[in-house]
């Protein structure tokens, strides 16, 4: 039998989900309790109105034919790649314009690198994350918006290091400082290899 | 073929697999981004990148968890900075954010179907979008708290906690709807 605080709580789950015996049992209470009696009301109501409402429509017949071979063009369009050895050039100072924005912070290094970023922060580190995924290419505009943002620098090998990039966007961050050290030199100094995992763990960064 | 079977053929070097997989859940994946960030173009974009995202991780995928509790978690992860970069170009004015979750077809719909359809829409729209995420994923596709939770790699009660507060938002908002009174 489920409680009184049991029953108000599972009316706020959707109405379909409720089984047979445990709409029996609501009903049952909801006999002699009048805010049972409402609560299962307006259960009921709000599954009908959504429903009613139709939020998510069924798209043109079109978009399920097509869907497959929008997935496979993109991805037969992102490994026609160039070399790394090729990238690299043009790579790096992605790399290290996005490391500044995103990584290289105040910050808790660890297992899991956690730091606060504001909003405008976090929007320009996704332009960056996105960039990054098209193609290794920054506008003069990209670079003036990435650099107008202060962000304090530590090492490279501190994210290599870290298993997730994890950016927490809830808070605003504090406002800091520039101070960046030679940033490219370490990046330079990087394999191939290390680049390729620097560029995954970019990429895989979780905005929490 | 079971979704961990198809992901080995897949890493073995089968792209047939992977077609599979894309079939299989495109529709739950499209919905999820429909309802997220509304919109049928950028769902059908954000669906569509969640599966090359999906086909470029595959390889290095070590199945610590479902393959579509993953596939989910990057959508939802695409869908939420997809709507981080809306804000802040609708902030600094080159994008205006408007309600386009698509209602049923206005011309034909009844007058209150269509403005039940437009309330409804504006109030999930205006929920965070976590909480909006935790909303669609449980109402809409289904899945039960402990599944979320996994997706949304958070413990079940702060899971349980966001419904919830979207559920009682969303009434507050359908007001003369939800009571029963229009």
């Amino acid at each position: 039998m489920m409680t009184r605080e049991e029953i108000i709580e599972r009316l706020l789950e959707p109405f379909e989900t409720l089984s047979d015996d445990e709409r029996a049992q609501i009903e049952a209470w909801a006999q002699k309790d009048t805010e049972i009696r409402r609560a299962l009301t307006e259960a009921r109501a709000f599954s009908d109105a959504l429903q009613k409402a139709q939020l998510l429509r069924e798209p043109g017949a079109d978009t399920w034919s097509r869907f497959l071979v929008g997935v496979r063009a993109r991805i037969d369009k992102r490994t026609r790649r160039i070399p790394l050895w090729q990238r690299r050039p043009v790579l790096i100072p992605v790399v290290a314009t996005i490391l500044l924005v995103l990584v290289l912070a105040t910050g808790r290094f660890g297992p899991n690198f956690t730091h606060d970023y504001s909003n405008g922060e976090i929007a320009e580190v996704i332009a960056g994350s996105d960039i990054l995924a098209e193609g290794p290419v920054l506008t003069e505009e990209d670079y003036a918006n990435l650099s107008e943002l202060g962000v304090n620098v530590a090492s490279v090998a501190a994210v290599l290091q870290a298993d997730t990039i994890e950016v927490e966007t809830d808070e605003l961050a504090p406002e800091s400082e520039m101070d960046a050290p030679p940033l490219m030199d370490e990046l330079l100094a990087l394999s191939d290899k290390d680049i390729e995992e620097l560029l995954t763990k970019l990429t895989a960064t979780r905005f929490i | 073929m079971e979704d961990s079977e198809l992901v080995k053929e897949f890493q073995a070097g089968s792209e047939r697999a992977f077609n599979d997989l894309v079939l299989r859940y495109r529709k739950e994946i499209y919905y999820l981004a429909l309802g997220i960030v509304g919109g049928h173009d950028d769902a059908e974009d954000l669906a569509q990148e969640a599966f090359v995202r999906a086909y470029h991780a595959l390889p290095k995928f070590r199945a610590e968890s479902g393959f579509y509790t993953w596939l989910y978690r990057i959508t939802i992860n695409l869908c939420l900075n997809h709507l981080r970069t809306r804000r802040l170009r609708s902030y600094i004015g080159l994008e205006r954010i408007e309600p386009v979750m698509p209602g049923p077809d206005e011309a034909d719909a009844p007058v209150e179907l269509a403005e039940l359809s437009a309330k409804a829409r504006t109030a999930i729209q205006a929920l965070p979008p976590k909480q909006r995420t935790v909303f669609i994923l449980r109402h809409f596709q289904g899945l039960p708290h402990a599944e979320i939770a996994k997706i949304m790699d958070r413990d079940e009660g702060t899971i349980k906690a966001n419904y919830f507060q979207a559920v009682r938002k969303l009434r507050r908002a359908l007001g003369p709807y939800v009571k029963g009174e229009e």
